[in-house]
Parts: C-alpha cells; structure tokens; sequence
C-alpha cells in the first residue's frame, strides 16, 4: 500500500506541477478536452471524436457564451478573428493582426491581451498561434517570432524570420513539433524566395532552413531557367503545415512563383513552387516534393492544408495525403514516399490541356495572362483557398469550400516583368462546401454558402460545421450536406471552427468579425 | 436556384485578391447590406491603388522627390542600371535589398559617392546629400510601381475583329435577346474604359476595387423575384437579399418584405444569368472579337 502510494506521488507531483503546461508529447494525440495546435492534431483533419452535439440533436444547439475583441488598434480588413483558436487547460488562444488573446474557454473571460507595437508590415490577417510548455508563439505582420508567456502574455523575446523592407510579412500560426517551432512566411509582391525554417523554441534561433527554390546543382533547380529567375522565384510557406510521427516528415504546401503572372523570365516547371513538400522535421532536408501546378502563372500558390490519413486505396492500406488545390484539381498521394494516386477536378477548369502522366495538370500556355486578357477558370482568388478544409475518416469524405469562379488574366509589366506583372479582374465569387470521395475525387454533395470565407470541422456526431456569407453559421449532415442547424451572429465567419469537452459539455467555437461565439446543447447549459 | 447573388460578395473577395493572394473576407467586420454591391457611406479615395497599398503596408511616396530623383537618376545612373532601374550592366535596383533598406542616402549614399571600382562602378562625389535623397525616394517609387499590382495599367485591350464580334452578338452569344447597339447598348463605349467594358460584358458588376473604396458605381440591373406563399398568394418585387433561409424584396409598392424560405416558394430571374452561362462557353477570340465591337458602338 505504502509502496502504491509512493508511486502515485511519484507519478503525479510532476503532472500536478506542470498541469497547466502543454508538454511537446501531448500534441501526438490531444485530449478532446482540448484543440492545441492550429489544425487540432498534426493530421490536419479538423474532425473531433466529439459526439456529444450529433445529428439528432443539434436542432436544439444555442449559444453558451460570447466574447468582443476590444482595444486591437489595427484599421481596416485585418481586424477579422481568422485566426483558429487553440484550446489548452481550458484557455483559449487567438490572434488578430498584432494582437493575441487569453480568454477562458468555459465563459469567454479575457485572460490576458497582448498588442505588438504598430508596424509595416502587411495586416491582411493573422491565422493563430502555437503553443510549447508554457509558452506561446505568434508571427507578426512585420515577421517576428514573438514568445509569450502563456500564464500573463508577457513578451519573453521577439526574432525577425524575414525582412519586412522587402515586402516579406508574416500571417502563419506556427507549428510546434518536439523541440522545433516551423516558421512559415508571406509576401509576393518583389519577387522574394519562399523558405521554412525551424526555431528553437527557447532561444528562437534557427534550427534549420528550407529554401523552397533548391540550390545550384540539388533536383529541382533545373527546374530554372538561371540563378537570377531562381534567386527572385517565390513560393511563399504561409500556411501551417501538417507532420506525421512515424515518418518524422513535416508536409508542406508552397505557394506560387515569381514574377507571379509573366512566366517569360522563368521558363521551367519551377520548383518547389505551387508543390506538396515532405521534409524531415530534424533536418529540414527535402524528402520528396509533388508539384500541383508546373509553372504557375495564375497565382494558384498549393499551400491548402495536406490533410493526412490512412485508408484504403484501390484495394490496398496506404499513408494517404489529399489536398484540394487552389488550380481547381484534388490530389491524393502516398505520403510516405510522395507517389502520384488521383488527380481529379473539384471544379470546371479551363486552363489545362489534360493531365500528364504524373498525375499533373498541363497548363494550356494559350491561358496565360496576356496583354489583351485571357478568361480563365478559377479566378486567381482560386477554387479553394486558405479556408480549412475537413476530412471525416469514417466517411471517407474531404470536404472544401469551393469556388467555379472566373477572372480575366491581364499581363500588364512594360519592361522587364517584375512582382505581379500583371493582374487578373474577377468577375464572380460563388462559394459551396464539396465533399469529396477521397478514392474517386467524385464530388458527393454540394451546399451552397453564397460565397468563400470560412473554414470547416467535422465531428463524429455526423456533423459538418460552416459559415455562410450571409451571416450564418450551420451545422449540416455530414453524409449528405442537408442544414440541420442555424443561427445567426454578427459578422460572417471568417475562421475555421473548433470544438472540445470540458466538465461534459461539448462547445462548438467559431471567430466572426471582432468576436467570438461558443455554442453547446441547450440541455447541458 | 442559388443564394450566389448576393452572398456579401460586395467586399468579400476583393480581399481575395490582396496580398499573397491570400483569399479574405475583409467585408466580415462590417457586415454591410451587399444588394448592389454599394457601400454608400464609405469614404472616397482618389486612388484605389495607393489605398490598397497603404492598408497593405506600403510605403508613402514624396513623389516630387522621386520625379526630382529621376532627372537625377536617368544621366548619371540609367546607362548601366537602366533608365527604369530594372538593370542592365549594373544591377537591378528595385528589388534590391540594399536599397529597399536605405532611408533618404544612409545606405546607398555610401556606394554612391564611393563607387565600387571593383565591380565596375565609378564613384558619383559630386552628387549632394540631397540629391542622393532623391535618388533613393526615386527608387523606393520604383519598389512601390512594382509591388503595388492595384496601380498597374491595363492597356492594349482591343484586338479583336470587330465583324466577327458583330456575328457573335447576334449568333451564337445570343447577346442580341437581350441587349441592343441601337438601345440600351447605344454610345456604351463611351461610357466605360475598355477594362471597364470588358468586365461587364462578361459579368455585369462593378468593379469590387471601386465598391471598397465607395466610389460611385453603376449598380447592377435589378433582379426580379416573385415569391409564392403557402396560400397561394404571389408577391412580386425586386430583390433585395437571397441566402439559405430567407429571401427579402421591395415589392411594387417599395414596401420592404422578407420571408423565411422554409414556407414559399421562390422564382428569380436574374439578368445576369445568361452571362453566367456564356463564361464557361467563350474562347478568348470570341471575347476579343465581342469587345471589339463594342467599342464601335461610340
């Protein structure tokens, strides 16, 4: 008895002393109680076991509690919570652009609000932090790597990852694994390289860095037409990527090239731009790459979250990664070695000339961007964009919010062709879910949200959850897309949903405009 | 039938195409009524791209000073880093870190003055403190012209075969069912640029760059709908909203009226629809041609 005793203090004092921290082996398999990284788990799935809010109930779903950012300074369209909050010990975390949050995830309290100083750099929107131990970290507009402490947010240091003067800025949540911290960055407006890097989560020094433009000499850099077209290629790393344990292999998705709409100065495929990348975690070395889009010039950049799972695939068990790309097609691979197994359209496109034998789509040079205009679809705002998508592995269906709109691609640059180079001009915006057939690419439902902007979770309780560009946020059928619930809040969704259980009650969280908005059963309330 | 036509389109996807192209939904902040896609009380801006730079980050320009430091720039520099500052011997300048981290000479006033002898570069020690400034606020415009893609010029549009565009308008586009050069169609390319021109002949709505930045904007035909209640009733109107739940119109009395779709039944007919349809069916010669004949239509 003595000797059991013994051994539960010994077992627990460790745990009781850290209970608040979030330790670097608990994001191999989080807790429901919990949504500790951007995605929810390194598989990117955004699906949740919970199942306490299901199909036959969700009718009588209502609001649990609400909370209005206040104070976050920054004007214009960055002030929208597209941020996915992460949920640990029952605080929630999120960001606006120069802004993180603390609030308490049982009644929307603020915990704490930290503000980063005003800055250059661009504020489209800020996706979400990361969290190690007892420490938070966010990228800034002006590219930062700031540490918080996650009990005051009080800043423990700050560490530039690109530099702000050439047009670089910084919108990822970053992803934490072990003892890395992956750095993603934006901006393509000069013609700058894309890069990953890993940080170390104490000091923010580099751990290691990725170029996506591969050096002289490494595969790929044929790819290039010479080092001045590959020094000044693009391919951004702006959002957070997914990592599977067995294999150690980060997947990334990379977005488009430079100059963005003349592809005259970079004649090639141009890689790793507008690819599906796997890369050692502990090395950042380049394990294999799969390109979506060989020379892009519709500014189709691939970084939609690769979502991994296991599953069949004609007949046989495989390491799956699907993505359903911004150029309009749905990719499955096998991630352990990055072998080709389905490319399919998720909508009608026009810029192909078929698929080649790799699977990938080969770009009609007749629907390049071209002085007098070229109509093309998607428009360049994409078929799908950095809205989450959700995979619901008993169903065998990938869900996305889609877009069949059109632009016309106009090459604009007199001269040398630099930075955009061009511009495309939309014309239409439309925005449905499509739940796709993973082993097909067949689309099995669509329902209609009048327009793209938010992303979506899945649940075991066969629910998909949504929201429209009508101020509404839905829960459907996950099997069939039919709405079972609605309610309406102030602004339209503008992030990706998230759910956890605490003390046996199931929230469903979603950011719209400034606020958030927590949903449960009425009868647990 | 779909809710698309007025799904806050209005604001929502011009932040699509902002910066990184990352997609955003900037008009969730301020969820304004999006029929017609007009955004009255927005305040005006004479330059839609320099406030899309300016929210974007992007740098003020003191362009007196830049056109000061052009004069400059073209005789002394021009010839190896090309009158543009694209390069050409010499480096280019306006994706240079170097100068991209200058403010008003503290970075390039050195390499100015002193040369780099061993790159081939003489030294400019004549050049004042002042006119170094220039120079720098010279090529710090040139930075801005490249990065900022909602000042770039669309030009050069008409290149089509104005005959074939006439034929197409009454053949095969089934333009002519609707629209007529003599009527609603008459003088219409003096109305509009020819960008301008283009985009609505394609898909009748104004520009989202225009409707952020609240200029005045020829709002879309209106769309008509007539509902049908459980009780037979039938109420007609002009739409004013359509989603999944609920559709709201100005009935011929101008009395606002919204009704929950769960009880009616509803029948829009939207002007834009056979645009829609026509998108998926033109080749770009088709659409090249069809503009060219409307710019005849002076």
């Amino acid at each position: 008895m003595r000797v059991w005793t013994l051994a539960l203090v010994l077992l627990t004092a460790p745990v009781v002393l850290r209970a608040q921290e979030l330790p670097p082996e608990t994001l191999l398999k989080p807790g429901t109680d919990s949504w500790p990284t951007y995605n929810g788990d390194y598989s990117g799935q955004r699906h949740s076991p919970l199942h306490q809010i299901n199909a036959s109930n969700v009718a009588s779903l209502s609001s649990a509690w609400m909370y209005r950012a206040s104070n976050y300074g920054a004007a214009g369209f960055g002030s929208v919570i597209k941020s996915t909050p992460i949920e640990v010990n029952g605080v929630l975390y999120f960001t606006m652009p120069d802004n993180v949050w603390a609030v308490d995830a049982r009644n929307g309290r603020e915990v704490w609000h930290y503000k980063y100083p005003p800055n250059e750099g661009g504020h489209i929107g800020q996706r979400g932090v990361a969290m190690l131990g007892s420490w938070i970290y966010t990228e800034t507009p002006d590219c930062n790597l700031v540490s918080l402490n996650a009990k005051n947010g009080q800043e423990r240091w700050r560490k530039p990852i690109a530099d702000v003067k050439l047009e670089y800025f910084c919108t990822m949540a970053p992803l934490v694994v072990g003892n890395h911290i992956i750095t993603g960055v934006g901006g393509d407006s000069l013609d700058n390289p894309g890069y990953l890097e890993s940080r170390d989560p104490e000091t923010g020094e580099v751990q290691w860095h990725w170029n996506t433009e591969p050096n002289p000499g490494e595969p790929g850099s044929e790819s290039w037409p010479d080092a001045e077209a590959r020094n000044h290629g693009g391919g951004m790393t702006w959002m957070t990527g997914t990592y599977d344990p067995d294999l150690r292999l980060i997947y990334w998705g990379i977005g488009n090239p430079n100059p963005v709409h003349a592809g005259v100065g970079r004649k090639g495929d141009n890689l790793w731009t507008c690819s599906i990348v796997a890369l050692n975690v502990d090395t950042g070395k380049l394990v294999w790459g799969y390109q979506v889009s060989p020379h892009d010039t519709h500014d189709w950049d691939a970084t939609q979250t690769p979502i991994l799972f296991d599953g069949e695939f004609q007949g046989k068990r495989r390491k799956l990664l699907a993505q359903a790309s911004r150029n309009g097609f749905f990719f499955v691979l096998d991630r352990s070695n990055g072998e080709h197994l389905l490319t399919a359209p998720f909508i009608h496109t026009n810029w192909t000339l078929g698929i080649n034998a790799k699977g990938q789509p080969i770009p009609n040079p007749n629907k390049e961007p071209a002085r007098d205009g070229t109509l093309v679809s998607p428009s360049s705002n994409g078929a799908s964009n950095w809205f989450a998508p959700s995979f619901n592995p008993s169903a065998g269906l990938f869900y996305v919010v889609a877009s069949e709109s059109y632009s016309v691609f106009y090459l604009t640059a007199e001269g040398k062709a630099e930075g955009f180079a061009g511009r495309d001009d939309f014309l239409n915006y439309p925005g449905t879910i499509k739940a796709i057939d993973y082993k097909t690419g067949e689309t099995r439902w669509t329902h209609d949200l009048g327009g793209m902007g938010s992303g979506l979770l899945t649940t075991a309780g066969n629910l998909l959850f949504a929201g429209d560009t009508s101020g509404h946020i839905l829960a459907t059928d996950s099997m069939t897309g039919k709405t079972l619930w609605h309610t309406t809040v102030s602004a339209n969704q503008a992030n990706g949903a998230i759910t956890y259980e605490l003390d046996g009650k199931q929230y469903v969280v979603v950011g719209a405009g400034d606020s958030l908005f927590a949903f449960a059963l009425a009868a647990t309330q | 039938m779909s809710n698309r036509y007025f799904g806050a389109v209005a604001v929502l996807l011009l932040f699509a195409s902002l910066s990184s192209g990352q997609a955003d939904q900037a008009a969730n902040a301020n969820k304004q009524k999006p029929a017609n896609g007009q955004q009255k009380d927005a305040p005006q801006k004479e330059n839609a791209g320099d406030a899309l730079a300016a929210m974007m980050g992007g740098a003020h320009i003191d362009k007196e000073a830049a056109e000061r430091g052009r004069k400059i720039f073209v005789p002394a520099c021009g010839f190896c880093h090309g009158n543009d500052a694209h390069g050409k011997s010499g480096p280019d300048l306006v994706r240079s870190a170097l100068v991209l981290h200058d403010n008003k000479g503290d970075v390039i006033g050195l390499v100015i003055r002193n040369g780099r002898l061993e790159r081939g570069m003489p030294a400019f020690s004549a050049l004042s403190a002042e006119q170094i400034a220039d120079i720098s606020t010279f090529l710090h415009s040139r930075a801005a012209d490249v990065s900022n893609r909602f000042a770039y010029k669309i030009g050069d549009l008409i290149t089509g075969d104005a005959q074939k565009g006439a034929a197409f308008f009454h053949g095969d586009g089934q333009c002519g069912s609707c629209h007529s050069a003599t009527g609603d169609l008459a003088h219409v390319a003096t109305k509009y640029e020819p960008v301008e021109l283009q985009r609505r002949m394609l898909y009748p709505a104004p520009n989202l760059i225009d409707v952020f930045l609240g200029r005045a904007v020829k709002p879309p035909a209106p769309t008509k709908v007539a509902v049908q209640l459980a009780s037979g009733e039938r109420v007609s109107g002009t739409l004013d909203h359509l989603d999944e739940f609920s559709v709201a119109m100005r009935d011929s009395a101008g009395w606002y009226r919204s009704f929950s779709r769960e009880s009616v039944t509803v029948d829009v007919q939207d002007p834009r629809a056979a645009h829609e349809g026509l998108l998926a069916k033109y080749t770009d010669q088709e659409m090249h041609d069809a503009l060219a004949y409307l710019e005849t239509l002076k």
